[in-house]
């Protein structure tokens, strides 16, 4: 009797009966694949080539001189910038920026060529938009750039007048020169730093919020009893048996993720010499998701209640993760609040990977957070166990 | 309609699912994500130097670097291997290699160079390190250029070059004078709690109303037919609730929390008052049509909450509009979220008047009308198809 029980109940049954509950609603195949794949073509399509490239800006030239119009083609020259349009007003550059028809512009004064051939200097001043910031960053530090050029010009004049070589007048107007490199991204495109953790970032939501409707949904719909029996009355069977089809699946979403992303059609630059290890934590970003996502439902088992608490803790995965705003400028309380969410681990794991390669030894404590968060529920389902057996949060939405 | 109307508060607020969002997603989020970036800007990005050259020239390099308030000079290192080393235990962002004839090459009248490599890793770590140190360096090239002047020139020679004056280039934000990520960042996330917080509201609200729904919709009335004329008084009256709640919210959203927090505020508030006027409505249209894709309400969060992060990309403000492909581009004209995060962000934090926020104004009143109507083609079906 005993072992017929058995063979109905336990693990393998309760996967089975999971399995049919996902094939059997619309809902799971939708956010199983359906929203991970969309993810993934938004991540991986969103920002274009990766570049800014060609941002609209403006000229308000007062001077109409050629001086003025050879320092408008240097700036037209560059494949960043692209002028849109000559405006006779500061006033009129000032409403296309507020329309967003351009991102920056640039007033050449009335007077410029004849102040600085005479040596009176001159202004040329610049300005950009900072509330779009990456693209008026983009604009800013390229304009800088271009005019600082422009800046050294009557230096420049003078100086071969004077007899002096080339070497000697680079010498002359900038004495020190810092050559900068963007580390790991050259080309600073935007897809090779976003993509990946932003996608995951949208995946540790999905996997968060399907743990806690798969397992809620038990309870909301009066079947948590049933499933629990299932499991041969063991909690742990039945919890492992019924999240393993979504680890399973999520995980290999999330390989092939990063299989498509590094490897395959973006074929994104990294540093890593294997990408297994970053498949590897992929798969535990996705066992950590569901841990989180059970921990916070068996505090309170209360599907309707707990569900809009943990897609805001998901949500903040987008800040905490720290690709946008760095970690390490927020205040205390929520660097530890980051600390606590796998996303981050994840984030500092991939750009150990992909950045530097760095090795090991930098990333065992990351992967040892992730394993803890994966012990969590441990302290949560007993009462889950309890909340099942006295129905009492069934009623609750 | 009023009965609709009061049959729906009624229900909204004795769940405790959707107070919750309600009091917890636009209270709790609106302060926590401005507490969040209250910070505003990146200081002190941690940089490890290698000074190769160990002159006074080099140590007053790494000094003017560090004195800078975007950069922090955290270590000191021998030689490249143990930069990597203090990079790789995540304590610098950044390192700045001197070699060794940095002082040398000065003396002999030479242009010098020091290599500046910071990480990408953290954006606005990389972007402070390149601030940083090319301010503090354009201030020691502008103190050493007579120096080499003199190296290079006879003496009587000097005075030309000394007159020779630099053209002054001057660079200005404008719209975020103090260049603050939370001040860029928070309107077009305020936007998005409200959106998104409406959406959740309304999925959570129509959660198990199935074979209710008549019920539900009707208050218990049971007509013999369901006229056009009785959609239009659910979806009108469903809609305009939430309009109303949400306005509410948004005056603590998009009035109190700016004022408090320091946010932009340039906006007119009769402008906020037009813009609030038709993203409300038509997110709340939108947020109806889309409820309706599903059984149930907890089902449909995991669908909605997972693309709050893409609503705020396709806004257009994190990332240019012009540079997206076209698709997306689309898909920002067709959902009400992006359209309101680029108009509030314009109107408010560009100071934008009603006309030039025209574009999306008009796609707002476009998307009231369209989710108007599908969400009286998709209601009348559902009740119809009950009565039947």
């Amino acid at each position: 009797m005993d072992a017929e029980f058995k063979t109905r109940c336990g693990l393998w049954h309760t996967i089975r009966r999971e399995w049919g509950r996902i094939v059997g609603r619309p809902l799971y195949p939708v956010v199983l694949l359906g929203v991970p794949l969309f993810a993934l073509l938004f991540m991986a399509t969103i920002f274009g080539n990766g570049r800014i490239e060609s941002v609209p800006i403006g000229i308000v030239d007062h001077d109409f001189t050629a001086t003025s119009r050879s320092i408008v083609r240097t700036i037209d020259s560059t494949p960043t910038l692209a002028i849109a349009h000559h405006y006779t007003s500061t006033a009129e550059a000032l409403a296309a920026m507020r329309a967003t028809e351009i991102y920056g512009y640039v007033v050449i004064p009335a007077d410029f060529e004849a102040d600085m051939i005479g040596g009176r200097g001159g202004t040329i001043a610049y300005y950009y938009h900072y509330a779009l910031m990456s693209v008026g960053g983009q604009v800013a530090g390229t304009l800088a750039t271009l005019l600082a050029g422009v800046s050294v010009q009557p230096v420049v004049a003078t100086a071969a007048s004077l007899g002096l070589t080339a070497e000697a007048t680079e010498a002359l107007t900038m004495p020190i020169v810092a050559d900068s490199l963007a580390m790991f991204n050259p080309t600073l495109n935007y897809s090779v730093y976003l993509s990946l953790p932003l996608l995951m970032v949208m995946l540790q939501i999905v996997v968060l919020l399907t743990t806690v409707y798969c397992v809620g949904s038990e309870i909301k719909n009066g079947t948590a009893r049933r499933w629990l029996i299932g499991a041969g009355g063991n909690i742990l069977t039945a919890i492992v048996g019924k999240l393993l089809p979504y680890t399973i699946t999520f995980s290999a979403v999330a390989i092939g993720s990063v299989a498509w992303l590094y490897g395959g059609a973006e074929g994104l630059p990294h540093e890593a010499v294997s990408l297994w290890p970053l498949a590897l934590w992929s798969a535990l970003l996705v066992v950590a998701s569901q841990a989180l996502g059970l921990f916070l439902f068996g505090l309170f088992p209360a599907m309707g209640i707990i569900i809009s608490v943990v897609s805001m803790v998901g949500s903040l995965g987008a800040t905490l993760a720290g690709v946008t705003f760095p970690i390490g400028s927020l205040y205390a309380p929520f660097r530890t609040m980051a600390a606590l969410l796998p996303i981050r681990h994840y984030v500092i794991l991939s750009q150990n990977l992909l950045y530097g390669h760095w090795g090991w030894q930098w990333a065992w404590a990351s992967v040892a957070a992730m394993m803890a968060v994966c012990a969590l529920p441990l302290i949560t389902i007993p009462r889950l166990r309890r909340a099942i057996l006295s129905r009492r949060y069934e009623k609750i939405s | 309609m009023l009965d609709t109307l009061r049959h729906e508060a009624r229900s909204v607020a004795s769940s405790p699912a959707i107070v919750l969002v309600m009091v917890g997603g636009v209270v709790l989020y609106g302060l926590l994500y401005n507490f969040l970036y209250r910070p505003n800007v990146v200081r002190e990005a941690p940089v490890v130097v290698v000074d190769h050259s160990h002159t006074p020239l080099s140590r007053h390099l790494v000094e003017s670097v560090d004195a800078t308030p975007q950069v922090a000079v955290v270590a000191e290192v021998g030689d490249i291997g143990q930069a990597r080393g203090v990079m790789a235990q995540g304590k610098a962002e950044g390192t700045i290699i001197i070699p060794h004839d940095l002082e040398r090459r000065i003396g002999l009248g030479e242009e010098a160079l020091f290599v500046v490599a910071a990480s990408t890793a953290e954006f606005l770590y990389y972007e402070a390190i390149q601030s940083g140190t090319l301010g503090a360096l354009q201030a020691i090239d502008h103190d050493l250029a007579p120096q080499v002047a003199a190296t290079l020139l006879p003496a009587d020679r000097l005075l030309a070059i000394a007159q020779a004056k630099p053209v002054e280039v001057v660079g200005a934000p404008l719209f975020n004078p103090t260049k603050g990520y939370g001040k860029y960042l928070l309107p077009a996330v305020l936007i998005v709690i409200i959106c998104q917080t409406m959406l959740m509201v309304v999925c959570l609200r129509t959660d198990g109303e199935g074979k209710h729904f008549k019920n539900s919709l009707l208050c218990g009335q049971r007509p013999p037919r369901i006229s056009l004329g009785d959609t239009l008084a659910v979806v009108v009256g469903r809609g305009a609730l939430y309009t109303f709640l949400y306005a509410l919210f948004s005056l603590f959203l998009l009035g109190l929390l700016p004022y408090l927090f320091g946010l932009p505020h340039l906006a007119r508030w009769q402008d906020l008052f037009v813009l609030g006027a038709l993203l409300l409505p038509s997110n709340a249209l939108f947020a109806l049509c889309f409820a309706s894709l599903f059984r149930d309400g907890d089902g449909a969060l995991l669908v909605v909450t997972f693309f709050s992060l893409g609503l705020l990309l396709l806004g257009g403000i994190s990332y240019p509009l012009e540079l997206m492909p076209t698709p997306w581009v689309v898909l920002h004209h067709l959902l009400p979220a992006p359209v309101g995060i680029l108009a509030y962000v314009k109107m408010n934090s560009m100071g934008a008047s009603l006309g030039e926020c025209a574009p999306q104004l008009l796609t707002l009143a476009l998307q009231i009308l369209a989710y108007l109507l599908l969400a009286l083609a998709l209601t009348h079906h559902r009740l119809n198809k009950q009565s039947r």
